[in-house]
């Protein structure tokens, strides 16, 4: 036995204390009476004492240093070793998506944690516990502790994710701890049923519960036709399912239909909607189920979502309007030459045929046909030179100038005349003629995009009226203002790609749950890991204009919507032993529980010799 | 009278009672109690033969001339009684708070002022170990009351007291009154034969038990270690709860029982009261219940 804080034991000393206390009260009040006849009398009345009550008088001092001997060792807090009594416990908890399934009003995931707990509870004291947990990624939460509270409350800390994550990287780390002590007991909590498990204890919180969603979601949308496709499952059960589809910011169904669904099986449904343009649209399944995270799918429109506001200063637009309108900027302000004045606000600046006194500071710019030399543009006008050649593309394989050239034919072109321009080697070369540059892409001195048309696109037509210059301007006004994300729909635990587009000072990525990430911008693409199901606002703070502003959503994964698993095994190699390690009795709560018997005991000594002293 | 010991409004209201004798065959003429002989009072008791040598002033001639023989009225005669009280004088009689001593006091000085009312002669005895000194005796006459009623203060109540011893040896008297012991009789010595003793002398006897009220009810509780004033040899030492509290009681209920049933087996009255009874309580209550005065 040792104790926590022996000093406790100096409580002992208020044994001989009580005892001189009570042999001091207990003294015989000696008294003078008239007579002590009739008490002497009395005697002869006195019914035979029993034995106990001989020994009434002690029996509450008795009491007492039962008391004061608890108290002390209470303080002294003993603890008893056990000797081979306790044990090493390894615990492996899912924090799958499918976790999250709601049983009688409690996620699966807290029917774990509590069996676990379960399991803390009732092991010896001196066992030691170690949480492996599989949520995001594999971590191990605690390792080797003996505080079984500690272990509780860290247990119970614990937030299930949203991904899909293979228990067995999980099971790695469990295999180092076994593989270090190969008496350690594991125990996998999970709902995925496995057939075979070695040196593994499971703990199955799986129950047959409905469950519905929805799956393998896409669109095609083009000449006002969007076309939505997608299927529809129930597991475990079949059921009368409804699908909603909901458009942007409408409040009620855009349309609906319903479905007959057999359990584990799939039932494709389709919508075919006739609308301008869209910005998302949402499929929902109505039905309550046990896990409503993945009844409802957002899709967001990845053009819509990288749409910047354009302002083409022309007196002349309709080449240049009509193929940036094809290429999908339909925010676009067009304004004559002399109406401009210094303009802020806009993320791309087309000059046609037209220089302004001042660079824009705050966005890309375009100059068609400048006639004449701007400070900080990066490029010198030199004069108008007839051609006499044809326009020639660049022939490099870089990856930037075939990813520019994506689609365009590349046939060469006759051009009346060009603006000789001098550039600097911060621009790139995308066609030239006898020589020079006439389009070139490149940054500006205030390291904002720039592209140069040095031509006039009237002069041009074998260029401008052909499908290559629309495709063409869709991939400038790309490079002018870089998508911010590629993708609008993600499975949680998948990881995003976020473009850090020039003059981004900061990325914020805001979670389904208001969980706000700052992300790095050095690199020109940085990676977010999306760990919850719903929808995700990106939002990009730029330097001298507005913030740009996207959204993404992330679904419940495939797998953890059926998380049935069979005929798969989970094992930790090596060979189980049964060495236990000393355990510890903590005897405070039975000593409290002496202490209260005795202190009721004593109350009722108390009372009884009150009552015999009325 | 030297001092008050019983007031005057009380002391008035007694001379209204009066005392009923059972065996008055003796004393002397003069008093106002009924005697079982024939006398020379007024009140007519009853005829009888004439026997000659009688007084022939008692023949009744209105008798004689009806029926031709002659008849004696009887009258009854009236007696002057002699009252002895005898006062236990122990001193656990005056011990603590009690008042035994006084309201033994109280009740002498109120029976020898009805005695003496009643033109008795009244005597007034201290029992102090085994002998009986007297403190006033030959009382006649309110006169000679208020004279010596006040020696009642000047009694010392100390020491043992043992009644029989006492009394056996004194004069008593025969048939010619009441003899009233005050006492607690909380004893083992014997006061049975005083008893006996008086009723063999045809005396009317009055017992009276004073106790005080801790005796009656005792207060104390706990470890305690109990010393008899008369004696510190006797002691009583235990833990005094509940049980020893209803043994006590059994034992006080012993007492009064034991003395109470051996009056009544001799004749003699018992009358228990306490140190705390008022003497109106006892003298219009107590007393009258009883049959000793009227």
């Amino acid at each position: 036995m040792s104790f926590v804080y022996p000093m406790g034991l100096l409580g002992l000393i208020g044994i001989p204390i009580l005892i001189i206390i009570y042999i001091i009260i207990n003294r015989y009040t000696e008294q003078t009476v008239a007579s002590t006849y009739l008490w002497t009398l009395s005697n002869r009345f006195l019914k035979k004492r029993i034995r106990i009550s001989m020994i009434g008088g002690i029996i509450s001092l008795i009491l007492q240093i039962i008391a004061i001997t608890m108290i002390s060792l209470a303080i002294a807090h003993p603890i008893i070793v056990i000797p081979a009594s306790a044990n090493a416990y390894c615990f492996v908890l899912d924090g799958s998506g499918s976790m999250m399934i709601t049983q009688s009003g409690k996620t699966r995931f807290d029917v774990a944690k509590g069996s676990i707990e379960d399991v803390i509870d009732g092991a010896m004291n001196g066992s030691t516990y170690t949480l492996v947990f599989s949520g995001d990624s594999p971590q191990t939460i605690y390792s080797g502790i003996t505080d079984k509270d500690r272990a509780i409350k860290l247990l119970n800390g614990l937030t299930c994710s949203h991904n899909s994550k293979p228990i067995e990287n999980a099971l790695n780390l469990a295999q180092r701890y076994f593989d270090e002590n190969p008496s350690t007991i594991t125990y996998v909590a999970t709902d995925k049923t496995y057939t075979v498990t070695e040196n593994i204890k499971l703990i199955n919180v799986y129950t047959d519960v409905e469950n519905y969603s929805v799956a393998n979601v896409d669109y095609t949308f083009s000449s006002g036709i969007l076309d939505i496709t997608g299927s529809l499952v129930a597991h475990e059960r079949a059921s009368d399912l409804t699908i909603e589809l909901y458009l942007d910011d409408a409040s009620e169904p855009y349309a609906k239909q319903t479905f007959f669904v057999d359990d584990f099986e799939e039932v494709p449904f389709n919508f075919e909607c006739e609308i301008a343009d869209f910005q998302w649209f949402k499929l929902s399944i109505p039905e309550k189920d046990a896990l409503m995270l993945d009844n409802e799918i957002v899709v967001y429109n990845v053009r819509y979502e990288n749409i910047s506001k354009t302002l083409l200063v022309t007196d002349t637009p309709l080449l240049l309007r009509a193929a940036l309108v094809a290429a999908g900027d339909s925010q676009l302000d067009v304004i004559k030459t002399e109406d401009y004045k210094f303009t802020t606000g806009y993320a791309l600046y087309i000059f046609e045929d037209f220089v302004p006194d001042s660079l824009p500071t705050d966005g890309a710019v375009w100059f068609v046909n400048p006639n004449r030399t701007l400070q900080g543009t990066n490029f010198n006008f030199q004069g108008v030179v007839n051609s006499r050649q044809m326009a020639k593309y660049s022939t490099s394989t870089s990856l930037f100038i075939r990813g520019m050239f994506q689609g365009v034919t590349k046939n060469d072109f006759s051009l009346v005349k060009y603006a000789k321009c001098g550039i600097n080697g911060r621009f790139t070369t995308l066609i030239s003629c006898e020589g020079n540059p006439i389009l070139f892409v490149g940054a500006n001195a205030y390291g904002y995009r720039e592209v140069v048309f040095a031509f006039n696109l009237r002069d041009s037509a074998m260029f401008s009226l052909t499908s290559d210059f629309t495709t063409l301007v869709g991939h400038l006004l790309s490079y002018s203002f870089p998508s911010i994300i590629e993708e609008t729909n993600y499975d949680s635990g998948e990881i995003m790609q976020i473009n850090v587009i020039s003059g981004c000072d900061s990325i914020i990525v805001t979670s389904p749950t208001g969980k706000n990430s700052y992300l790095d911008t050095i690199t020109d693409v940085v990676e977010y890991e999306l760990t919850e199901v719903g929808v995700y606002t990106v939002t990009a703070v730029m330097r001298n204009q507005a913030d740009r502003e996207c959204k993404l959503f992330a679904s419940m994964p495939k797998a953890e919507r059926t998380p049935f698993i069979q005929e798969e095994s989970i094992v930790l190699l090596g060979k189980q032993e049964h060495n236990k390690t000393n355990g510890l009795f903590d005897t405070l709560l039975t000593i409290f529980i002496i202490l209260a018997v005795v202190a009721v005991a004593d109350y009722g000594v108390y009372c009884y010799e009150q009552y015999q002293l009325r | 009278m030297n001092e008050l010991i019983v007031s005057e409004e009380f002391l008035m209201q007694v001379e209204l009672l009066q005392t009923l004798i059972k065996n008055c065959v003796a004393g002397r003429f003069g008093g106002n109690h009924k005697s079982k002989t024939f006398g020379s009072s007024s009140d007519f008791e009853d005829y009888r033969e004439y026997i000659p040598g009688d007084d022939i002033t008692k023949i009744d001639w209105n008798a004689y001339a009806r029926f031709k023989n002659l008849y004696l009225k009887l009258y009854l005669d009236e007696r002057q009684v002699h009252t002895r009280i005898y006062i236990d004088t122990s001193r656990s009689m005056a011990y603590d708070k009690g008042k035994k001593d006084v309201q033994a006091i109280k009740l002498a000085a109120a029976l020898a002022y009805l005695s003496i009312c009643e033109m008795d002669k009244v005597s007034i005895y201290v029992l102090r170990g085994n002998q009986v000194e007297e403190v006033v005796t030959n009382m006649l006459g309110k006169e000679s009351y208020m004279n010596n009623i006040g020696k009642l203060n000047d009694i010392v109540f100390d020491g043992e007291c043992r009644i029989s011893e006492a009394i056996l040896p004194s004069t008593v008297g025969y048939g010619d009154g009441m003899s009233v012991i005050i006492s607690d009789f909380l004893t083992d010595n014997d006061y049975e034969s005083a008893i006996d003793h008086l009723a063999s002398k045809k005396r009317d006897i009055l017992c009276i038990q004073v106790l005080s009220k801790e005796e009656f009810n005792p207060k104390s509780r706990g470890k305690m270690h109990f010393f008899d004033c008369e004696d510190n040899t006797n002691y009583y030492r235990k833990n005094i709860n509940r049980a020893i509290i209803k043994a006590y009681k059994a034992a006080l209920e012993y007492a009064t029982s034991r003395i109470r049933d051996y009056c009544f087996s001799r004749g003699a009255s018992y009358l228990l009261v306490s140190a705390e009874d008022s003497l109106e309580k006892i003298f219009y209550n107590k007393l009258p219940e009883l049959g000793v005065i009227k």
